[in-house]
Formats: structure tokens, sequence, C-alpha cells
């Protein structure tokens, strides 16, 4: 046993003794004038068994240590506090709706409660950040939302965490192009995502100084995000891009430069349409008559601008010449046609009905109506349907996508009220309303949701329609519960049919359907300084 | 108490029942719904809920307790019916029509207060035989009272042995060294355990099944393990002359042992009345027993005071669901307590809960110096103090490994290796100094509880 300076020696002295034993390793007396050591050697010279001994000096040093203790210091320097947020938190309603959320109830409305607080400009409770920013870690959709109303709170949070990186590297162009010129995968092709959204000429310019050192397979992923905030200053580079090996870059870059009206690939385009499409007039009875010439087969220019030669393996009884033909046609607006004819779209494409070309007439209109968003002709198309319903294998957008994504929100909402009034079936099985309605991102309107509830009403009241039988519904309900809006969320609550002899089959739907309008609801109040009832 | 959507929800006994349950408190799903407020005690209400069957399941909830009964079949308890009735009520009161209580709910109302008023008949009889309330026959009671006499007179004998047996196994141990203790299978722990619960000292068998696991526990075994072992002995040293201890270190020798005292005892105590601050909670589970440690903090008396509640384990499913969920975290009450006796007094019972008040501001400890003296003037009068209660006014949670606390001092408190919700924390204090509590075992603190700028947040 050492004769240690201080009493604080006793307590290892005494572990190591107890460790071997005091059958082999007898506790030492040991002299000593301070506290412990009198203790000790009270103790340990004590009439009795050496373990006994040995327990009793360790009670009295576990003892003396113990209340002797004098805090401990660091030399960590204090953590750099978080930038102030001048914004307010949310209510405390709307915080406990969000720790809800982020513990799995409801977690489909996450999202709509970052966009109200993103809306309201407040602030997310702090405790709820390391949730937020997994979340966002996982789906990098929610990050601006987190980042929004996370504020200088969750950036100062992710600045100490290599797994919220994205976090921080947040708003700065400098920040993301590093990440661009140093980072891996997944981080450099966000990093540039991004930096298009923030700085577009700075985005396309850090593509183009490393274009040639890229790996062949990431050079399409990279491209197509310059689809945001596209304009013609991208064009030199795109149409380099043309010249690519890879195919998958040459029809991505045509893509884009599609997109763009003023390009010369548009012209290319343009005139080639000419070229296969007029307008003349039948000789008996004066109207409009299609006339197609059909192209030839595709050369090595169009092949460059993105055409390709072949229908897709499933596009069999897909002529070749149709092929090329339905895809210059999607190629240009399809304005093109209505204002050259001086013709009405409906007037257009009735002239198709019953067409030799129809179908690659209808495909290339489909694609252009999409991707150029013509309101107009999308209107015309979906009031045209026997005209414009095409075989799928023509691989052109559905007739309910187009309608959806291309005509204005106020007519699509009008018409599918309509029909959603006017046929007993439209929100049944696959029919075109039903998917519409499925299709459309857009929240509805009061009317069209109420027209909506009366008609589900019906189905699972006086039209007996059983629920499981109907291929779809639950898709539907469950858009239902997320497009109605707050306001008409009452004609959803109540009011169905309980006493009918198909209502079980329908009850549990309904009840998670209400329930999620529930939560919205109380979301909508949490946010406007109501607590929820 | 006044019940709120948060308080009702906390009764659930899992979260999908909570959910179930919030899905009930719709209007449309009760055929009736009724309200008696001529009952004694807080409104008594009633439901009928359509579910799957032919008949509405009946819902009855009386809310002073609260009590619910419930004609479903679930096993759960309160049920979903249950909780959507209260939470309805607690939501919209209009929607329940005020009457007299139908029959199904007057005989559940009746067959309660039936019980409540045997129950107190009871514990007046019992109070009366103990204080000075002459029994009808004297030699009967005096032939209880030698019965009592001899059964706590068999105890002390059986407990006597049993700590005898304790000494010379721990003896043992330290003859023949920790590093052979440390290859005994888990058994001889158990074992020996099991030996304390016959003799009647489940305090002292709690404290050698707890020792069992530390060999396995890592770096530093041998010292924690030592002193454990330390102070058991020590325990066992201070039972063998109980008699002549201050009364106060006596009560904790008996408590380390596993005798309880009689609530009903207890009660009699003097309580301490403040503003109670429920600064904490933590539950914890073994293979036997769910336990949950209840903080406090009083406003004028600047103590923690600890209230333990326990209920077999696996007796509910959820892992966070509280045992008594009427003292919530982050709120306040004026009340008496009365704490167990004890050199260090911790362990409290609430005598009586008169208000919820106001959060108390200020509380807490200065900074790190003061809670280390603090807790180590507490260790120094009474050795077998497990967990301190710590609340610091303003701490700064740092954002290096590892994690610790400091103050503005540049004194710190280290983070407990079991803590888990580090960046929970750091994101409540944004690098600033806030007020925390948690659970200081000498070593490392566990925090339970951080105050932000939106309020108290729960840590695990």
């Amino acid at each position: 046993m050492t004769n240690a300076a201080s009493d604080l020696a006793i307590w290892p002295a005494v572990v190591n003794t107890a460790l071997l034993g005091t059958d082999r390793a007898p506790l030492a007396a040991r002299a000593s004038a301070d506290a412990l050591g009198a203790a000790y050697d009270a103790l340990a010279r004590a009439e009795s068994d050496a373990a006994s001994n040995l327990l009793r000096v360790a009670a009295a040093a576990s003892a003396y240590q113990r209340c002797g203790r004098t805090p401990g210091r660091t030399h960590e320097a204090p953590p750099s506090p978080c930038p102030q947020d001048d914004r307010p938190t949310c209510t405390p309603a709307a915080a406990s709706l969000l720790r809800r959320m982020l513990q799995g109830e409801h977690e489909s409305l996450l999202r709509t409660w970052l966009t109200l607080a993103t809306r309201h400009d407040v602030r997310a409770p702090a405790d709820a950040l390391p949730a937020m920013l997994d979340l966002a870690g996982k789906d990098p959709k929610l990050r601006p939302l987190v980042r929004a109303t996370g504020g200088t709170r969750a950036m100062w949070l992710a600045a100490l965490n290599e797994e919220w990186a994205f976090g921080i590297s947040g708003d700065s162009p400098e920040a993301l192009t590093t990440i661009w010129e140093t980072g891996t995968g997944m981080a450099r092709h966000e990093a540039l995502q991004r930096l298009r959204q923030l700085d577009p000429e700075r985005a396309r310019a850090a593509l183009e100084t490393s274009w040639a050192e890229e790996d062949p397979t990431n050079r399409a992923f990279f491209v197509a995000t310059l689809a945001h905030g596209l304009s013609l200053a991208d064009e030199p580079f795109l149409e380099r891009a043309l010249d690519d090996r890879r195919k998958e870059v040459r029809q991505q870059a045509a893509g884009l430069l599609v997109r763009l009206p003023s390009s010369a690939l548009a012209a290319r385009m343009a005139e080639r349409a000419r070229q296969l499409v007029t307008l003349g007039r039948s000789t008996i009875l004066q109207r409009p008559r299609i006339d197609v010439t059909p192209p030839d087969e595709a050369d090595a220019t169009m092949a460059r601008d993105g055409i390709s030669p072949k229908p897709p393996a499933g596009g069999t009884g897909v002529g070749e010449k149709a092929w090329v033909l339905a895809q210059i046609i999607g190629a240009v607006p399809p304005s093109t046609w209505s204002d050259a004819w001086s013709l009405e779209p409906a007037k257009a494409i009735r002239a198709a009905d019953g067409h030799e070309w129809r179908e690659p007439l209808v495909a290339g209109w489909l694609t252009a109506t999409e991707r150029f968003h013509d309101a107009a002709w999308a209107r015309a198309l979906w009031d045209n349907e026997t005209v414009a319903r095409l075989d799928p294998k023509w691989a052109a957008p559905p007739l309910e996508h187009v309608f959806t994504r291309a005509a204005s929100p106020d007519v699509v909402d009008a018409a599918l009220r309509r029909e959603v009034d006017a046929r007993q079936d439209a929100l049944r099985g696959a029919h075109r309303v039903a998917i519409a309605l499925l299709r459309w991102p857009n929240e509805w309107s009061d009317a069209l949701a109420r027209t909506v509830a009366k008609r589900l009403k019906s189905y699972a009241g006086a039209d007996r329609v059983t629920f499981a039988s109907e291929f779809g519904m639950r898709a539907l309900l469950e858009r239902c519960a997320h497009a109605v809006p707050v306001s008409a969320a009452d004609a959803f609550l109540d009011g169905w049919p309980e006493q009918s002899d198909v209502w079980p089959t329908w009850a549990s739907t309904i009840d998670r359907l209400t329930s999620i309008l529930r939560f919205r609801i109380d979301l909508h109040l949490a946010f406007n300084g109501e607590s929820p009832a | 108490m006044t019940w709120t959507a948060e308080t009702v929800l906390a009764l659930a006994p899992d979260p999908a029942s909570a959910k179930a349950g919030r899905d009930l408190a719709v209007r449309r799903k009760w055929t009736t719904l009724g309200v008696s407020h001529s009952v004694e005690g807080g409104p008594v209400l009633w439901g009928a809920c359509q579910g799957s069957g032919i008949d509405p399941y009946l819902t009855r909830a009386d809310t002073s307790e609260p009590a619910f009964k419930c004609s479903c079949p679930s096993r759960k308890f309160p049920c979903k019916h249950s909780l959507g009735l209260f939470l309805l009520f607690v939501q919209s009161p209009g929607d329940f029509t005020a009457a007299a209580p139908p029959e199904w709910v007057a005989e559940w109302v009746e067959s309660r207060s039936a019980r409540a008023a045997k129950r107190a008949e009871r514990e007046s009889r019992a109070a009366e035989s103990d204080g000075d309330g002459t029994p009808a026959d004297p030699a009967e009671a005096e032939k209880a009272a030698r019965q009592a006499a001899a059964r706590a007179a068999e105890r002390e004998r059986r407990v006597a042995a049993g700590i005898a047996e304790l000494g010379l196994w721990l003896r043992d141990l330290v003859r023949q060294g920790l590093s052979t203790a440390a290859t005994r299978p888990a058994s001889s722990w158990d074992t020996m355990a099991a030996r304390l619960v016959d003799a009647q000292a489940p305090g002292a068998a709690r404290l050698v099944r707890q020792m069992a696991t530390i060999p396995a526990s890592g770096d530093g075994w041998p010292e924690r393990l030592l002193d454990r072992m330390a102070r058991l002995h020590l325990l066992l040293e201070g039972y063998s002359r109980v008699d002549s201890l201050p009364p106060d270190l006596a009560a904790d020798v008996r408590a380390g042992l596993g005798w309880t005292i009689p609530q009903e005892t207890l009660l009699e105590l003097e309580g301490v009345r403040d503003d109670w601050a429920i600064v904490g909670r933590r539950l914890t589970e073994d293979d036997r027993l769910r336990v949950q440690r209840t903080w406090l903090w009083g406003k004028e008396t600047r103590r923690g005071a600890l209230l333990l509640h326990f209920a077999p384990a696996g007796a509910v499913r959820s892992e966070t669901k509280p045992i008594d969920p009427t003292f919530v975290p982050g709120t306040a009450f004026d009340g008496t307590l009365v704490f167990f006796p004890s050199a260090a007094p911790l362990r409290a019972i609430v005598k009586e809960r008169t208000a919820t008040v106001e959060w108390p501001l200020g509380l807490g400890y200065a900074d790190v110096s003061e809670a280390v003296a603090a807790t180590a003037s507490a260790d120094a009068r009474m050795p077998w103090l497990d967990g301190h209660p710590v609340l610091l006014r303003e701490a700064t949670p740092t954002t290096l490994t590892p994690p610790r606390v400091t103050d503005a001092t540049g004194h710190a408190m280290a983070l407990s290796a079991r803590f888990r919700d580090r960046w929970r924390l750091l994101a409540v204090s944004g690098g600033s100094p806030v007020a925390l509590f948690g659970e200081w075992d000498g070593e490392a603190l566990t925090p339970l509880m951080v105050w932000g700028e939106s309020g108290a947040v729960s840590l695990a």
C-alpha cells in the first residue's frame, strides 16, 4: 500500500484489495493524520475479520468521496448561441398538433402543417426540430419547408450534426457550389437542384465546368435539373448536349429545348410539323380537313433532336411512321395549329375524328398540351373524349392527367362538379371523373366538395353500393380527406346513411376520412389562433 | 382537478386507445348523451355508442375520480368509448342533455358509493381501534394487539436471520475477491435475493438484484460494485444497532431493508404545505414492477420531493404511459405533502391537493456549485441516497462530446450515458442558458425536463 499524500488514495487501494480478495491481499493498515486516514485506521484495526473491515473502510471512503465532492470544471468554450429569430413561435395548439404528427398520428398532414406555418410566418417549437430534421433528411421535398419553419434554430442545430448538413447548406449559393465541387452522389445532385432555384446561371455554369468529367450515367439527371428556371441562356449548353453519346442525355436536353419557343430546336420541330400536317377543306361539306404527309423514317438529325425512330417495347401495333409523327406533333405547341388554321381547338380535334392518322395526331396533341400547359386545348380534349381517348400503347399522357394539369383550375373544378352532379356513376370504378379527382393536386372548391359528398352518401345509402366492390374507392376517399377545403368538411363529417344495409362496408373507411378531416380542422383553427373545439 | 383534452387523453392505456378515443369524441357516434350534476363529486356522464354489434355500448363516467364503466368487451381500461365520452364532454359539454341518471347509470353510481361507504367505514373502524376509542371487548383487543406484536417480532427475527446470511455472503465475496465474484452466474445473485424476500427484507433483495448487473456494466465496475456492497454492508451493520440510532436514520435503515410505513400512519404525520411544481417524471420498469418517479419542487420550502407510484410490470402495454396521469409535468399545485421519515427526507406522499396554481418562477439552484453542495450535504446525512433532484435555474448544454451542462461560472455536470434526448435538449436551449431538471447520481445528470421559450419540455 502506498503512503499516499491524499485521503483520496485510500479508495483505489481498497478497490484493488477487494478485486483480489482479502484472502490473498490483506488490507494493510495505514497511519495517517487526516480525517479519513484516522477513520481508516480505526476501522481497519477493529477486532473483526478482514472482509468486514474492508467493507467498513470502503463504506467510509465512499461516503467521504460523495460528501466531499466539488463541482467539475470544463474548459470547453460555451457554444455560440443561436441567432435570434424574430418571427413568433406557433400557437401552443399548433405546437401540440405538430408533436402528435411527429409521433406518427396523421403523418400525411405534416406537409400541411409546415405549409400553414410558412404561410403564417411562424416558427415550429424548438423541441420538435430534431424530429423534423430527421424527416427532412429522409425526404428532400420537405427540406425547404423545414428550413422555413425551423428558422435560425434549425440551422444552428443542423450545424452540429453531420446528418443534418442539408439544413445549413441551405440558402447560400457559395456553400452549394462547394458541395457540388467536393461532394458525392445524391448530395451533389440536391445541391445543384437547390442552386438552380437560387441562381440559375450559376447552376448551369457549375454544371458546364465539370461536364466533361461527369459520369455519363449521371449526366441525364443533371441536365434534368435545368428544367427549373429554364431560359434561352441555357440553349447553347443544351444544344451541345444533343451531341452526347447517351440517348438519355440527348432526349433530356431535347425535351428542355422543345419548351423554349425561340430555340433552334423548337424552330426545327415546327418546320418538320408544318411539312407533315396541313389543313385543307373537304370538297363536299367545306368542313376542315387535316392532310397528313407521313414522315420518312427518322433520320440522324431527328434522332439528334430527341426523336426515337421506333416505338418502345409494348408499343405493338404502333407503326414507325405514326410514332415519329406523334413525337413531332408532341414537340410543337398545340396553339400552333389553332393559330395557323384559325380554328378553335375543339374544331381541330373534331377534324381528327375518324381520320386515318387520328391516333398519332391525338397522341401528339395530348403530349404537347401537357408539355406547354395549353388550357384551351386541355379543355377541348376533355370535352371531346370520343376523339381524345387513346390506347395506352401510344405512351401519351392520359386524358385525365392532361386535363387536370393543363386546364385552368376553375375550369377543372367546374367541369368535374358538373359531371359528379349529373352522372350517377361519376365516382365509381374507373370513371374518368374519379380518375381526374385522384390526379388533380389542387384543393377542391367548396361546391365541388359538397357535390362529391352528396354523391358518396347516395352510394352508401340509396344506391346500395358495397364499398369493397369499388376499385379505387379507398384511394378516392383518401384523396377527399386531403382535397376537401376545411370550409366544406362538415359535409363529410355528418349525414352518412348509417341505417343503410351496406353502411357497415363503408364505416371504417369513412371513419378514417372524418378523423383526418377533423385533424385538418384542428390545424386550421390552431393557426388562426383558436384552440381546437 | 379541471379536466382538459390533454389530461383526459393522458388516461389512455396506449396511443392507439387515445386515437380511437379521439375519433369517438364526436356527437354523431352517440345515440344518447346525458349528464347529471346531482351526484356528489363531479358530474356523471353517460352515453350509448353504436359499435359493430346490435346493441349499442353503454358507457358511464364519473368525472370526479375519474371512474369508468362500459358494456363493451374491451380489456383495455379505460376503453375507447369511455375516453371518447369523457373527451366529448370536455370539448363540447353542450352536446350532453342534463337529466336524472337512467337506471343503468344510477345503479352503477349507487354501487360505487356503497363501496366507498364501506371503505370509509372500514378505515374509521381501523382508526378507532388504533386510537383512544375503546374497543367493545377489551379482552379481544388485547388478544389482537398481542397477535400483532407477535407478528412484528417474528418478522424482526426473520429479517435478522436473513441479513446475517447476507452479511456472511458479502464477506465471502470480498474474501474471494470481486474478480471471482464477477464470474459467478447470475443465478447466485438471484438465489441470495430470493432468500432475502423469504426473510421479509425486500429492500435488501432489490439491492442485491441491482448488484448482479454491475460486473457486466463496463469500465469502472469494480468501484461501482464495491460501493454498492459497502453501502449494503453499512445498512446491515446499521440494523444490528438500529435501536441506538437517531430516529430518522433508523427509519432510513428500516426503509432500506424493506419495511414499509402504512399510508394511514404517514398521513398522521405533519405535512408540508407549499406550492409544489412538478418538475420531472420518469418511468422505470423491471421484470416485476413499473415505477413512476414524479419529482416535485417546493416554492417556499425550496426543496425537492419524490412521489413513487407502482404498478405491476406488463399491466399496461405502453412504456411511456404514466401510472398516475394526474401529476402533469410542467404544472404546479398548492398542496400538502408528507415526507417519509428520513435523515434527508425526499420521498413523500400527497396528503392534499388544494388547487392548481401558477408556475412558481425562480425555482432551483443558482448554479452547479450550489447543487453539488446541497446534494453532498444530503449524502452526508443519509448514506443510502441514490438519485438527487437537481433543478438548475440557468444551465447551458454543451455541443461537444461527452455532453455536459455548464453554468455561468464554468462549472459543469456531465450528462448520463443513458440520456438519449440530447438533441432535443440542445434544440430547446439554442446554445443559451435554460432551466433544467434532472436526477443527479453524484457522477452524472439525467435530464428529465427543460424549460424553453415555449414552456416545459419533458425529456427521455
